[in-house]
């Protein structure tokens, strides 16, 4: 049984409370999350606001079989991707010839001094296209078959949005690397 | 989902997945009360009120019965303007609202279609009448013109066999009945002065 039903039975009879209490929860988890596939900071704390009106909205729904934590974080990205949609900005360039070695060879030297908001920041920089696809595969750990999916393109997208964001990321960190030495 | 960290092969994805795999950053305040604002909305509305056609659907109803019974009343009166306006006025009128498929006869021409056929004037002015009432004249001249006398010119041969050929088609039965009664009568007179 989930270690959340208590709250979680409140939080659905509208006890406040119990609302702020699984917001305290979740919210810094799931503001990371948002702060990967936002564009910036208030970017992400509308993301953020609008993953909890769906979690409070859709709880009734959760059927506290798997972990609450990771069913909040899909309806968080879930809601993120729909904005997405909503606003057009996921665009798939479809030239690419996977080339690893490059990114391989360029520097990653700079590893251990960058910090979370440096690794933001990079991220950040990428079109949405590649950023959504980097994140779900990447840090959400979702497959491509998954992430084609999820984003209505075909399996072979995902691949080629995944190896040119990395290829961006490299560039970026080579740039880095440049620049400490 | 794929397991997490069992292709590390590529750099740069272990480099962001470690980067954020224990990352964690709270949000600010406002957020919060945002979303609690938005509970309250959601609340107040669900609990109490409901949406906007479950709260206005009285209104909404008094409004569309007010509504229909305007389009009713006016759909009445258009009706009664439609009929003939009142003798005074009548020089006035104008002759378009007579229906297009039956004659449209003015006072003139009955007055020479009376002319041109003397002998079936009582029968046939009759008959003219009825039409012009269907189509243009109202009832208050139509009693006018039935309290009019109507003239009947001298009689000439023609005309004579023309009225009583006629007034055999519409009402033999009476005709016969009165000469019956015209002969018994003059019978009883002949008989009376033989007396």
């Amino acid at each position: 049984m989930n270690e959340h039903v208590a709250i979680i039975s409140k939080a659905l009879e509208n006890d406040r409370h119990s609302q702020k209490e699984i917001y305290d929860l979740l919210a810094p988890k799931l503001y990371a999350v948002c702060l990967r596939y936002a564009k910036n900071r208030m970017e992400a704390q509308d993301f953020l606001q609008d993953a909890f009106v769906k979690i409070f909205s859709k709880l009734a729904e959760f059927k506290q079989e798997g972990s609450f934590e990771g069913w909040a974080r899909r309806i968080a990205v879930n809601v993120i991707l729909d904005d997405f949609r909503k606003r057009k900005l996921l665009e798939y360039s479809l030239e690419y010839k996977e080339n690893g070695n490059q990114i391989k060879d360029h520097g990653v030297n700079v590893v251990d001094k960058l910090s979370h908001e440096d690794l933001l920041t990079m991220i950040s920089k990428l079109p949405e296209g590649k950023r959504v696809v980097f994140n779900l595969f990447v840090v959400e750990g979702y497959s491509h078959r998954e992430i084609a999916e999820m984003l209505g393109v075909a399996e072979g997208t995902s691949k080629s949005q995944l190896g040119r964001a990395k290829e961006a990321l490299a560039e970026m960190l080579l740039l880095l690397n440049k620049n400490a030495g | 989902m794929q397991d997490k960290y069992s292709e590390n092969s590529d750099p740069i994805e272990d480099l962001f997945r470690k980067g954020f795999d224990s990352h964690k950053e709270s949000p600010p305040e406002e957020v919060w009360e945002n979303i609690a604002a938005f509970l309250d909305a959601t609340k107040k509305g669900a609990g109490s009120e409901g949406t906007f056609l479950t709260r206005h659907w009285g209104k909404m109803l008094s409004c569309l019965g007010l509504f229909s019974s305007v389009v009713l009343w006016l759909m009445l009166t258009s009706k009664e303007e439609v009929q003939p306006l009142p003798v005074d006025n009548e020089k006035k009128r104008d002759t378009s609202f007579a229906a297009p498929s039956l004659p449209v006869m003015v006072k003139g021409e009955e007055a020479s279609k009376s002319k041109e056929k003397k002998g079936a004037v009582t029968v046939k002015a009759k008959g003219a009448k009825t039409k012009i009432m269907d189509s243009v004249f109202t009832e208050n001249q139509l009693k006018k013109e039935e309290e009019k006398p109507i003239i009947i010119p001298s009689p000439t041969p023609e005309s004579d066999k023309n009225v009583q050929e006629q007034v055999k088609e519409e009402e033999p039965s009476n005709l016969y009945d009165q000469m019956k009664k015209e002969k018994k009568e003059s019978k009883q007179l002949f008989i009376e002065k033989k007396k």
